[in-house]
């Protein structure tokens, strides 16, 4: 197992290099560049505009440019970014913390939410509570997040006033302490609400899918002969073997997690790494866009291995040399 | 409230911006929300209010030669930086010699005649030119290229990666607090500032939003105050215009204002005749896209120079009123006649989709121009593609144009339409060329007499409107949201606020 691991672990580093030299390349295959941006529609004298991309290396052959920039990331250094004029390690640390406070909260409340309903559902096929939970996360999973997001302001915030619209704090007041976590806490229930929403019907429609089938095997008919609770019986045996493939799923959306959410966090104002990754995009800020696929791919590399090792101690059956 | 209420110390604004700006330094970029964060930790020489006459800031009195070649501003003794250094003459020196001049995107237009800034003492500052400024003072306020930065901060180091274009060290009324990348830009109050009693409030603080809905939303649940301008669509202002507690208010009298309008590919056929681009003005139904796109705000463009620019405009130029038939045979005339299918020739119209407006526009355009048997296919890019096909590359034949018209029309004018700026990136990206025009420009520039300048101005929109480099479709001027209980926004030129004088009833 150990033997394994670091197998697996040492294959990151050749991966993480195939992904930044793909992006690299791709990114800097798109039309336009930052120059545009920096000067804007405004105009500037081709001179200025020349000593802009020489100042930032852009007048260098890619090949070159590609090498300076896997030298610097060899020594965890991902450059500056041409929008901010800020490090990238230092942008994408401080939309990180952020992201992962709302992508934690709105993936504990899916998962617990969904495998919850799914064995609900799965009890009793084709009842009215199945009905029920496959309609709430089928119109959950079809709305789109910056419409449901809306209607959840309106309603809330709005018409209610129990959640502030927008932001991760209160700009006006700047709480801080358990005063500020209180104030956190406020601001990231509509976000997260809106987000799980739609990866629901995800969990629903696997945990109970997955049960059913799980439902049919003999130890279940097994342990319900020998007299076992229901509730014994669905959650101890059966659940155990059924969650082998919500485990692959969640794996996969942790990794995905670091990306951020950017329709969420644009209609929710939440300052995280997706609408980092979105502006960046937009202004062709090389370092960061390069930057950030690289800390998303290797964060779903390591998700990877997680769900990997995860199986084997779910499921005893499996085994790795 | 009663209107003339006393002015009241204490609160907080915050501002809501739909991106986070790439920097604070407003030498180095022309997006509304630099300017606006600059206006109030930077000041400048002078400041313009709405009829753009200019007022003192640090300098307290100004004297220009008759010849319009030497400017000398006597400043004021009592500014200081916000880190307790004294402000002197030597800071307008290094500004405008090294930073506004070198650095700044429109620092070659503005400052290219500059042979330099002379500083006899630390409280007189002379700038010398080689050719007259007539325009000169409506260059000088915070916005564009006006402001004022701290030579002990920047001399010596790389300007463009001080730490101070993130952490700016003004002379304004607030002083830089603090910056969370993508979430907010505090401001605190400067009790030091150099004009006793200003400013009223303690804190403004910039929040980004990026979604409009969600803006409006804060708006109305007062989690922001105020909506700037650029991040508004005109129509986006109807539904504020109703609700009690919010105020609208545009810029009107003598402003920067928005002018909207099609480029066209003066380089090469069918655009580069003269009548193909008249055809194409007369066979857009402008009435249509007021009613339709822009809901009946703004005003209908009639040429070069944007109508909210007071006295500078001249309604007297060649109109092109929506007349199909005329657009046929003018069409007829440059040699393109109806084809197979009814179709004198395809073209494509490059527009991106960062604008509601111009993905309107662009269906009606499509339908316009089918009725005169020109077929056009949309292209549809973000923004940066858009840029490198269009401003960078030329590779377009028709294009959606925008841009803020003004301070000075000349000086508009000649960045949009003279032919030495149709390089690559530059704004005369439709290649518009009229030798008449580019002599014209080059006069009006450096023309000391008012009266002669004007007439010059009006002659020149006459001579572009006629030639349609492009067709001027709307002039639009810029609102402003913000709640009602703020009092004391100036309607200063740039539609950007200065918020030394804003107050917020208890």
């Amino acid at each position: 197992m150990a033997r394994y691991i670091a197998r697996r672990l040492l294959l990151i580093v050749p991966l993480a290099c195939a992904v930044v030299v793909v992006n690299f390349v791709i990114v800097h295959l798109a039309p336009g560049d930052p120059v545009n941006i920096l000067v804007g529609e405004y105009g500037a004298t081709p001179q200025f505009q020349a000593e802009l991309r020489h100042r930032y290396g852009l007048d260098r052959p890619l090949v070159t440019q590609l090498g300076i920039y896997l030298q610097h990331a060899a020594r965890g250094d991902l450059g500056y970014s041409l929008y901010f004029n800020e490090s990238v390690v230092g942008l994408i640390a401080s939309r990180l913390p952020a992201t992962l406070l709302l992508m934690t909260s709105q993936l504990a409340i899916a998962l617990g939410l969904g495998v919850t309903l799914g064995v609900a559902a799965a009890r009793r096929p084709y009842s009215l509570t199945d009905n029920c939970a496959s309609v709430v996360a089928l119109v959950g999973y079809s709305m789109p997040v910056f419409w449901s997001g809306l209607l959840l302001i309106l309603l809330l915030s709005t018409t209610l006033g129990w959640f502030p619209s927008g932001g991760m704090t209160t700009v006006r007041t700047a709480a801080t302490g358990l005063a500020g976590a209180e104030d956190v806490l406020r601001h990231l229930v509509l976000p997260a609400i809106t987000l799980a929403l739609v990866n629901l019907a995800l969990y629903v429609r696997l945990t109970r899918a997955s049960m059913l089938e799980v439902l049919t095997f003999d130890y279940v008919r097994t342990a319900r002969a020998k007299g076992l609770a229901d509730r014994a019986v669905l959650v101890r045996h059966a659940l155990r073997n059924a969650l082998l493939p919500v485990v692959t799923v969640t794996g996969v959306d942790l990794g995905r997690m670091v990306g951020g959410a950017v329709l969420t966090e644009t209609v929710f104002a939440w300052p995280g790494v997706g609408t980092l990754m979105y502006t960046a995009l937009q202004t062709r800020d090389y370092p960061v866009i390069v930057g950030s696929f690289m800390l998303v791919s290797v964060a779903v590399l390591l998700a990877n291995l997680l769900v990997d090792i995860l199986y084997a101690v779910l499921d005893p059956r499996i085994q790795y040399r | 409230m009663a209107a003339g209420a006393a002015p009241r110390r204490g609160g907080t604004i915050v501002v809501a911006m739909g991106a986070d700006p790439p920097t604070l330094n407003p030498q180095f970029t022309t997006l509304p929300y630099t300017w606006m964060i600059a206006m109030s930790v930077y000041s400048s020489l002078i400041r313009l209010d709405p009829a753009m006459t200019p007022h003192p800031d640090l300098a307290e009195s100004w004297a220009i030669s008759p010849d319009l070649r030497r400017f000398t501003f006597k400043l004021v003794r009592n500014a200081r930086w916000h880190d307790g250094t004294p402000f002197t003459s030597a800071d307008v020196k290094f500004s405008f010699e090294e930073i506004a001049r070198k650095l700044n995107p429109s620092g070659s237009q503005v400052f290219g005649d500059l042979l330099g800034v002379d500083a006899p003492d630390p409280y007189t500052a002379v700038f010398r030119f080689s050719q007259p400024q007539p325009a000169l003072l409506l260059y000088l306020d915070v916005p564009l290229t006006g402001a004022v930065l701290p030579k002990h901060v920047y001399a010596g180091t790389d300007i463009r990666q001080n730490p101070a274009n993130a952490k700016p060290i003004g002379t304004g009324p607030f002083r830089f607090g603090q910056w969370t990348r993508g979430t907010s830009v505090t401001l605190e109050r400067n009790p030091e500032y150099f004009r006793p009693g200003r400013p009223y409030l303690d804190r403004a603080v910039f929040q980004v939003v990026r979604d409009p809905a969600a803006r409006d939303v804060a708006l109305e649940n007062h989690d922001v105050d105020f909506i700037i301008g650029y991040d508004l669509a005109l129509y986006d202002t109807i539904p504020l215009r109703m609700r009690k507690d919010t105020r609208v208010v545009f810029t009107v009298d003598r402003a920067i204002s928005g002018q909207w309008w099609i480029g066209l590919n003066n380089a090469k056929p069918p655009f580069k005749d003269v009548r193909v681009r008249q055809a194409v003005a007369y066979a857009i139904n402008q009435q249509l896209i007021w009613q339709r796109v822009f809901f009946g705000l703004g005003k209908i463009a009639t040429g070069p120079i944007s109508q909210y620019l007071g006295p500078q405009y001249t309604r007297d130029v060649t109109k092109f009123a929506y007349d199909p038939q005329k657009a046929a045979q003018l069409l007829d005339a440059a040699g393109y006649p109806r084809g197979a299918g009814g179709v004198r020739f395809r073209t494509r119209f490059t527009f991106d989709g960062t604008s509601a407006e111009f993905s309107r526009i662009a269906d009606l355009l499509k339908v316009n121009l089918a009725a005169v048997g020109i077929e056009v296919d949309l292209e549809s890019f973000d923004f940066n593609t858009w840029f490198d096909r269009v401003y960078v590359k030329h590779d377009y034949d028709m294009a959606r144009g925008r841009h803020l018209s003004g301070p000075d029309a000349v000086t508009s004018m000649r960045i949009e339409y003279d032919s030495k700026n149709s390089g690559p990136s530059q704004r005369n990206f439709y290649a518009y060329q009229n030798p008449d025009v580019d002599r014209l420009l080059a006069a009006a520039a450096v023309e000391p007499d008012p009266a002669k300048r004007l007439e010059m101005t009006h002659r020149l929109q006459a001579l572009i409107a006629g030639d349609v480099p492009v067709v001027f479709l709307m002039d639009t001027p810029q609102p402003n949201a913000y709640r009602s209980a703020f009092q004391g926004l100036d309607n200063n030129p740039y539609g950007a606020q200065r918020l030394e004088n804003v107050w917020v009833a208890a």
